[in-house]
């Protein structure tokens, strides 16, 4: 990757510098959102979903893919973070989304379990962090692919809360 | 670490690094567009050979090495990767061992040697039979490190089977 085709313009770089800052704070907010959860949010296709801000360790833009014969189609290759090897997940797959290339826009979100294990998520494009109040995230019906856990409504949509846990689980058999 | 100390002679410090931490030689194969990387000690020798001289017996692929029948293992077939190369090219064979045992891979390409840092491959899947990590070549380009006792068992249980 040349230093030339990673660097956006200013005005993505510090929306992106606003994310990453929610980001590394984690659950600490601020004393008066004390009672806000914030969801890291985020597009497949035009549809809204998102993972809890304190999962998230790092949101990075597209970069070389190595994909990694006998792994399940579900993970779409390693990456390098620093040096550090990290397998992608296609949350398009996962979710029984049509997969595609990525684009521009495409974001790999790096989530932790509290544990030290990491992984990567494969989005469409990273779009804000959202301060909800715990009491309108309500449980979803049981959706087909069962990644969803949750929904939060947004204006007039709802965003799909995503069960990370479920999601990371891959059978390794295929 | 480990530090050892003598009046008037000096100090020791030995240091032991977890293999994931070491330093070491990998010859860098490619197939198609991807790389692999091939610890440097596994690997005897690597041989430039004509499809023609690749013999066939109850499916699996031989060459004859000084009068030692060495079995071949396409890397392409093992890990299921697009090759552009047609069977009349030549080949190269990288012959890596572990003890007396010896299979021949075939690759593509030969790119070189370099100095690698085997990486476990964090995420969902817990291991992959056949690859020992990842190491980073250059900018952000995660390239696989093969497992070579893995593939070499895999190889020969598959001759004892057949």
């Amino acid at each position: 990757m040349s230093e030339a085709s990673a660097t956006p313009d200013s005005s993505t770089t510090s929306r992106w510098d606003t994310l990453a800052r929610a980001a590394a704070r984690g659950g600490e907010a601020d004393e008066e959102e004390f009672d806000l959860r914030q969801l890291l949010t985020f597009q497949i296709d035009d549809a809204p979903y998102a993972v809890p801000v304190e999962r998230v360790r790092e949101i990075v833009r597209i970069r070389p893919i190595t994909p990694v014969p006998r792994m399940p189609e579900d993970v779409r290759g390693v990456i390098s973070l620093r040096g550090e090897i990290v397998q992608v997940v296609d949350l398009r797959r996962r979710l029984g989304v049509e997969p595609i290339d990525p684009t521009r826009s495409s974001r790999i979100i790096v989530v932790h379990d509290g544990e030290g294990q990491v992984a990567g998520v494969l989005v469409d494009a990273v779009t804000e962090v959202l301060r909800v109040p715990p009491d309108s995230i309500r449980p979803s019906a049981s959706s087909e692919f069962g990644a969803v856990e949750a929904l939060c409504p947004r204006g007039e949509e709802f965003v799909s809360l995503i069960d990370l846990t479920r999601v990371l689980e891959i059978d390794a058999g295929r | 670490v480990y530090v050892d100390s003598l009046e008037g002679r000096g100090t020791t410090i030995a240091m032991t690094l977890p293999i994931t931490l070491a330093i070491i030689q990998s010859l860098i194969v490619a197939v198609g567009p991807q790389r692999f990387a091939i610890p440097l000690n596994a690997v005897l020798e690597t041989l430039l050979i004509d499809p023609s001289e690749i013999q066939r017996s109850e499916g699996r692929e031989l060459l004859n090495l000084r009068g030692e029948a060495l079995v071949l293992r396409r890397l392409s077939s093992e890990f299921e990767l697009a090759t552009a190369a047609t069977r009349e090219e030549k080949l190269f064979a990288v012959v890596v061992g572990m003890g007396d045992l010896r299979v021949g891979l075939l690759v593509e390409r030969l790119d070189g040697q370099q100095d690698t840092v085997i990486k476990p491959i964090q995420g969902p899947i817990q291991s992959i039979r056949g690859i020992a990590g990842a190491t980073e070549l250059g900018d952000q380009d995660p390239v696989l490190v093969l497992d070579v006792s893995a593939l070499v068992e895999d190889a020969l249980r598959r001759r004892e089977a057949a």
